[in-house]
């Protein structure tokens, strides 16, 4: 810090200025507009605190979603019906009389129980032929009818030896176990290579994408656009040719416009003849997609598709510097203040191409078009680029 | 009530800084929602006053941050030797000095502030507004010679006017705000 020099004018105005607080008597109308701005801050927190926890919701039910789907219950009805096929295969009728032997152990055993209580025969445990695999869903239907204590599961999580009370002397003193386990494991095995033709167009298919994308920002249109860069994390929900995406991504936005009177923008900037003539802008934003798409083309390992869909811009920073007229320069910076829920139109055409059960390869041209004004200036703020990225099916992990 | 114990130092800074007293409105509750923001962050080891006042200036810097336009050299001379005329001796009062300052373009007033009354070098004062220590010594020299100006229309017209004491009334001029001093009831 430099200590005051001797200037005559500086010392003048210095004394003047800092010994007397002059006339600065309190406003009301000074201390309403502080309220007002406290209030609005505390809407932004809460409306930020609303986002997370819509987040936090949508993120627990996704993860309900996967667990349901890949868990052993939710395999129930397609191993079930598998193992039908199967049983079909092996002992005709074995799958209606498991079917049957299900529906019996839900109507007479009861919390307490014992398998052996309802075991006519006395048969002994692990005969049912599907040792060769550990089906848990059979598991998950033994809770189903209280029983789940009174079972020992074999070595090998192998539980099918629990609920079949009617059927299984049949297929027990027909079959030998070594005689049952073979033909099984045939079609145990074609299933698990055959995953993606099989379960693909009945089954959501869950997958993560990693994308980035330069992309041009400007104010109106795209003309004299400021490049920018997106980056983040997408979820795939695939159902058939459908797809539905949403997750997160950090974009920077940066753009300029020059001040236009015809179109309007920035007509409340200037004083007199000072007018708005510049303005310089970077906005940090948080860019929550939620899109649909539509698979029009598929051939071989190439697809193409065509969505549309509603970004929520959080709004993390924004900064803007003004130029008017008489080359006088204002800046300003806000954080955290501002957020359009479902206020920008995503359009956008996805070419993928697949890598192998696990990855793929995105390339996505974009369009984004505001429908409603963006940021603390709240302009018509579009963004058009080329996301690209890679996409890894979580539903190819679990399987195996 | 904190922001009314403190609004009058605050505003005083503020006003300093701003273009006229919205301008300082805003100015002022920006800075303390910054004070109301960072109230954890005060240390009791330094005076609250001061501290409230270091925020008043860095929302005045921030409201006013700019890239100015380079200063020539001929401009930082010619200004350079306009200060050193004389000066009336006259003592100014508040409102009048308030006045001046308001009406100083927004750039110079800015270094003005942070040199001549916060006692900042034109190093520091670089660092802080983004500029070169050149376009800061251009700006000072340049509001000085305009506050200098201003000091001697107005001694000008307190002596047309019969020695009276000159006080302000302010006049917008939309071009840049400026504040027009004329002497008591004496409109020409």
């Amino acid at each position: 810090m430099r200590r005051a020099d001797e200037n005559k004018i500086d010392r003048q105005f210095r004394k003047g200025l800092t010994e007397t607080e002059g006339n600065s008597t309190f406003r009301e109308e000074d201390w309403d507009a502080m309220e007002a701005m406290l209030d609005k801050e505390q809407r932004g927190r809460r409306g930020i605190g609303w986002m997370y926890w819509i987040s936090a919701g949508v993120a627990a039910v996704l993860l309900i979603l996967m667990v349901r789907i890949f868990s052993p219950s939710g395999n129930n009805d397609n191993t079930t019906a598998e193992r039908n096929d199967g049983g079909k295969k092996m002992v005709p009728g074995l799958a209606d009389t498991v079917k049957q032997g299900d529906q019996l152990a839900e109507k007479e055993m009861s919390p307490g129980d014992s398998v052996k209580d309802h075991h006519p025969t006395g048969r002994k445990e692990g005969v049912l032929p599907v040792s060769g695999r550990s089906d848990n869903g059979y598991g998950v239907q033994i809770a189903a009818t209280g029983v789940p204590g009174s079972i020992p599961v074999p070595a090998g999580g192998d539980s099918s030896s629990y609920s079949v009370p009617e059927s299984i002397p049949v297929i027990s003193q027909a079959e030998p176990r070594e005689e049952a386990v073979e033909p099984e494991e045939s079609p145990v095995k074609e299933r698990t290579e055959n995953v993606p033709e099989l379960q693909a167009p009945k089954r959501v298919k869950i997958s993560l994408a990693l994308v980035t994308a330069p992309d041009l920002n400007g104010v109106n249109s795209l003309s004299g656009g400021q490049l920018g860069v997106n980056g983040g994390l997408l979820l795939n929900l695939d159902l058939r040719k459908w797809r539905l995406t949403t997750g997160v991504t950090y974009a920077s936005k940066p753009y300029q416009a020059n001040y236009n009177p015809q179109a309007g923008a920035y007509g409340d900037y200037g004083y007199g003849t000072r007018q708005l003539r510049h303005i310089d802008a970077d906005c940090k934003v948080l860019d929550i997609p939620l899109n649909v798409s539509f698979q029009f083309f598929a051939r071989g390992k190439n697809g193409l598709s065509v969505g549309s869909g509603l970004s929520s811009y959080i709004m993390l920073r924004e900064r803007y510097s003004f130029t008017y007229t008489d080359y006088t320069e204002q800046s300003y910076a806000v954080a955290n203040r501002n957020k359009h829920l479902a206020g920008v139109l995503n359009l956008n055409i996805t070419y993928q191409r697949r890598l192998n059960d696990k990855f793929g390869l995105l390339v996505q041209p974009y369009y984004k078009i505001p429908l409603t004004g963006i940021g603390n200036e709240g302009i018509d703020l579009r963004s058009a680029g080329v996301a690209v990225g890679v996409g890894w099916d979580i539903g190819s992990m679990i399987k195996k | 009530m904190l922001y009314k114990t403190f609004y009058g130092y605050a505003m005083s800074i503020c006003l300093r800084y701003a273009g006229n007293r919205y301008e300082a409105s805003e100015i002022l509750n920006h800075g303390f929602f910054k004070v109301f923001s960072n109230l954890n962050k005060y240390s009791t080891d330094k005076p609250f006053k001061a501290w409230i006042g270091r925020i008043m200036m860095n929302a005045s810097i921030d409201y006013y941050r700019s890239n100015i336009r380079m200063a020539n050299a001929d401009d930082l001379e010619k200004a350079e030797n306009l200060v050193h005329e004389d000066l009336p001796d006259k003592k100014l009062r508040y409102d009048d000095l308030l006045a001046m300052i308001q009406q100083l373009p927004n750039a110079y007033r800015t270094v003005f502030n942070l040199y001549a009354i916060e006692g900042y070098t034109h190093e520091e004062i670089a660092v802080m507004l983004g500029i070169s220590t050149g376009t800061s010594k251009s700006n000072l020299f340049k509001a000085r010679d305009k506050l200098k100006r201003m000091i001697i229309d107005a001694e000008d017209v307190s002596r047309d006017a019969g020695g009276g004491a000159y006080s302000a009334i302010v006049a917008i001029n939309p071009v840049n705000l400026n504040v027009t001093f004329f002497n008591n009831g004496l409109f020409r």
